[in-house]
């Protein structure tokens, strides 16, 4: 563990025409400083350009934020128009705090946007994987589900067991053997 | 939501797997289910192990008592202010103690700046009624002069970092600041009060009483000493409170219905974790005497 | 009838045996709350601040979110015996609520906020102990608190007071001191030596002024120094500690 590597906000790292600023580190005037507490790394390329990228060794992971990328979410209310969902892990990192996101009725489903139900697509309760399409309005981010790998991963039915997907449209009750409708995401 | 029995466990959809964060994310029941499936708790402890306790006296110095206890995660910091003021009408000759709780913000990211909120609020009534009800202190002895002057004392706790079980730091905090309590001898003289400069005084605690609380899940599993993620997850708890000879001072119970056996349980490992506790603050107390 | 304070006594030294120059005892960790994003304590002598921060967090209100960068709130708050007389102040308080502001646009140049847009960036400081200089151990409660999280920084913030007693300049100020004598506070980035805070609310001669601000300039230097040696034993620990 090489201790001389620690760099802390402000330090000078080193001119900025030799390196191309990664994360954890901002260019002023024609020099290169650090912006976070961390060890210093410089990743070497084959062409030229070698990236300087500054990570920050710490167990402590910041809380992650929605990008354009697939998370996993819980369905808080549905209206007929959407569906209001709770944004809890980003890409595998879970967020600290939960973030608002919505599902329009066109979002839901690629094919017959326009005929989609949103009461048998989801319910509240229901987790769900989805992408963000929009950061959204000032209220929430915009999430879509219009894709065969996204919908509904797990839901409980009405008496309160786990549910099957049986096809895309379907789910069925583990204890009654009741089929329910969701847009379910395809098993991987 | 009904029962969620074992067999549905093992029928979920196998076919997707989540990496344990996101699980303890997604479904933070059945994530402390499966752990006290293997009799064990997340944060790795047995049922029934209390966290890591710690007293610190007189570290305010601006206060004329002072704590401050971490259970675990859960710090507490207890200063007391001694005032003077009118005793009440009915009661000439007794002074007055006052809790107060505060959950700011900075201790957890589920309090919101306002004004006092409920649970805050319920703390700190709980505190102001075991005070009373065990008679911790004899109030007289608060007494300058019947009818004119008696001293208040103001203790108010502030919680830093918020990890579950509040409760019990707070009521470790307050009795362990009281026994710090210096205060000024005081005269009443013409409608004044005068107190000398040297605070010699100490509080004499007829009793001291600390609590242990537990939590309950699924009916069952009496967990002690519940961190944040069990006490949200969990909203059924016990909490025992005990004096200094074994008797049951207080009693709290919410949620769900338990059985007498597991009361009597609870009582008495409140009545072990009095000890262990008077322990610690033994070896606080050799702490301080070893920096006069 | 002489009542001047004798501030400065007659070997020179201040009430608490420091010289003129001298700075109080300091003493700082970060990382000391786990339930916030980043934490840090610090003591200046007989004042303690705790500092918590979250974030980058949703913003609780949609009227404060900003389109293009994160949004800073700084709240104070100072505990209830955190002072000679037990005063319950209210948040509201305007004297705090004008330090919290003064914080807050401190950081707002320097915290690199257009990474974060939409979001909100808390900053909690609790006053535990006070015995003057409520706004320099704010800043740099705040500096340790926001590096300890890992949001980037163009450099850290640190803040002294001044102030001049017997026509003679002195630096970091207790609270028998700061009711007393006039009091310059200077928030400085100690990499290129700008200035990002300077209050000052009572006289002061125009000649004394420049000895003054040279006076806390150099001791925000110094404190620095203190900060800096504090995050790096930090980062040491934590990385001994994710080696094993």
């Amino acid at each position: 563990m090489n201790t001389k590597n620690i760099v802390t906000p402000g330090q000078r790292l080193g001119f900025a025409q030799d390196y191309v600023a990664g994360p954890g580190t901002y260019v002023r005037g024609n020099l290169l400083y650090a912006s976070v507490v961390g060890m210093k790394r410089v990743s070497k390329q084959t062409a030229e350009g070698e990236t300087l990228v500054l990570t920050v060794s710490r167990e402590k992971q910041q809380s992650a934020i929605p990008e354009v990328c697939s998370l996993v979410s819980k369905v808080i209310r549905i209206t007929p128009k959407e569906a209001v969902v709770s944004i809890m892990v980003v890409d595998n990192s879970p967020c600290k705090e939960d973030f608002q996101g919505i599902i329009r009725q066109q979002d839901v489903r690629a094919t017959e946007r326009d005929k989609v139900k949103i009461h048998e697509s989801f319910r509240p309760g229901d987790i769900i994987r989805a992408e963000v399409i929009s950061l959204g309005d000032a209220r929430s981010y915009y999430l879509s589900t219009a894709k065969n790998e996204l919908g509904v991963i797990y839901a409980q039915s009405i008496e309160g067991a786990a549910m099957i997907p049986i096809s895309w449209q379907e789910m069925q009750c583990t204890k009654t053997k009741a089929i329910e409708l969701r847009k379910c995401a395809k098993p991987f | 939501m009904g029962n969620v029995t074992n067999e549905n466990i093992i029928n979920l959809n196998t076919a997707i797997t989540f990496e344990a964060e996101t699980f303890r994310r997604i479904q933070p029941e059945e994530y402390l289910r499966r752990y006290i499936q293997q009799h064990v708790r997340p944060d790795g402890r047995s049922f029934n192990h209390f966290r890591k306790t710690t007293v610190n006296l007189s570290c305010i110095t601006t206060a004329d008592g002072s704590s401050m206890v971490r259970i675990g995660n859960t710090t507490v910091i207890c200063g007391i202010k001694a005032e003077v003021s009118e005793p009440n009408v009915n009661f000439p000759k007794e002074g007055y103690l006052v809790p107060n709780v505060d959950l700011s913000p900075i201790c957890s990211p589920r309090f919101k700046p306002g004004p006092p909120s409920e649970q805050a609020q319920v703390l700190s009534e709980n505190l102001n009624k075991l005070l009373k009800n065990s008679k911790v202190i004899d109030l007289e002895t608060l007494c300058i002069e019947e009818g004119k002057a008696a001293w208040v004392l103001f203790a108010d706790l502030v919680c830093v970092n918020y990890d579950g079980n509040v409760f019990d730091a707070c009521v470790i905090a307050l009795m362990s600041a009281l026994m710090n309590v210096r205060l000024p001898e005081a005269v009443y003289e013409d409608g004044i009060v005068k107190a000398t400069e040297e605070k010699t005084i100490i509080l004499g605690l007829i009793r001291i009483t600390y609590s242990a609380s537990f939590a309950m899940f699924d009916g069952q599993h009496l967990l002690v000493d519940p961190n944040e993620m069990e006490e949200s997850i969990t909203k059924d708890g016990i909490t025992v409170v005990v004096d200094e000879t074994g008797k049951l001072c207080n009693i709290w119970k919410t949620g769900s219905s338990c059985s007498s056996e597991q009361l009597k349980t609870c009582i008495s490992k409140a009545r072990d974790r009095y000890a262990d506790i008077t322990s610690i603050i033994e070896i606080a107390k050799q702490a301080i005497k070893k920096i006069e | 009838m002489s009542s001047r304070l004798e501030l400065i006594g007659p070997q020179g030294l201040r009430t608490d045996g420091r010289r003129f120059n001298e700075l109080r005892n300091m003493n700082c960790k970060p990382s000391v709350l786990s339930q916030a994003d980043g934490s840090a304590y610090i003591e200046q002598g007989n004042t303690k601040c705790l500092a918590a921060v979250y974030g980058p967090r949703e913003a609780r209100t949609k009227a404060q979110v900003l389109h293009n960068r994160a949004n800073i709130n700084v709240e104070i708050s100072l505990a209830p015996f955190s002072m000679e007389e037990r005063k319950k102040r209210s948040k509201s308080d305007k004297r705090i609520l004008e330090i919290a502001s003064a914080v807050k646009q401190t950081f707002e140049p320097i915290i690199m906020t257009e990474l974060y847009a939409r979001s909100q960036i808390d900053i909690y400081l609790q006053i535990l102990q006070f015995d003057g200089g409520t706004v320099q151990i704010c800043i740099n409660a705040a500096t340790l608190a926001i590096i300890d999280a890992g949001i980037p920084m163009k450099d850290y913030v640190c803040a002294c007071s001044a102030g001049c007693i017997d026509d003679e300049p002195v630096l970091d100020l207790n609270h028998l001191e700061e009711s007393n004598t006039p009091e310059l506070t200077v928030a400085l980035l100690p990499k290129n030596d700008k200035i990002t805070l300077l209050q000052m609310e009572s006289r002061l001669h125009i000649d004394k002024f420049q000895q003054v601000m040279e006076m806390a300039a150099k001791g925000c230097k110094e404190i620095h120094t203190v900060l800096d040696k504090a995050v790096r034993e930090n980062i040491k620990d934590l990385l001994k500690k994710s080696s094993i």
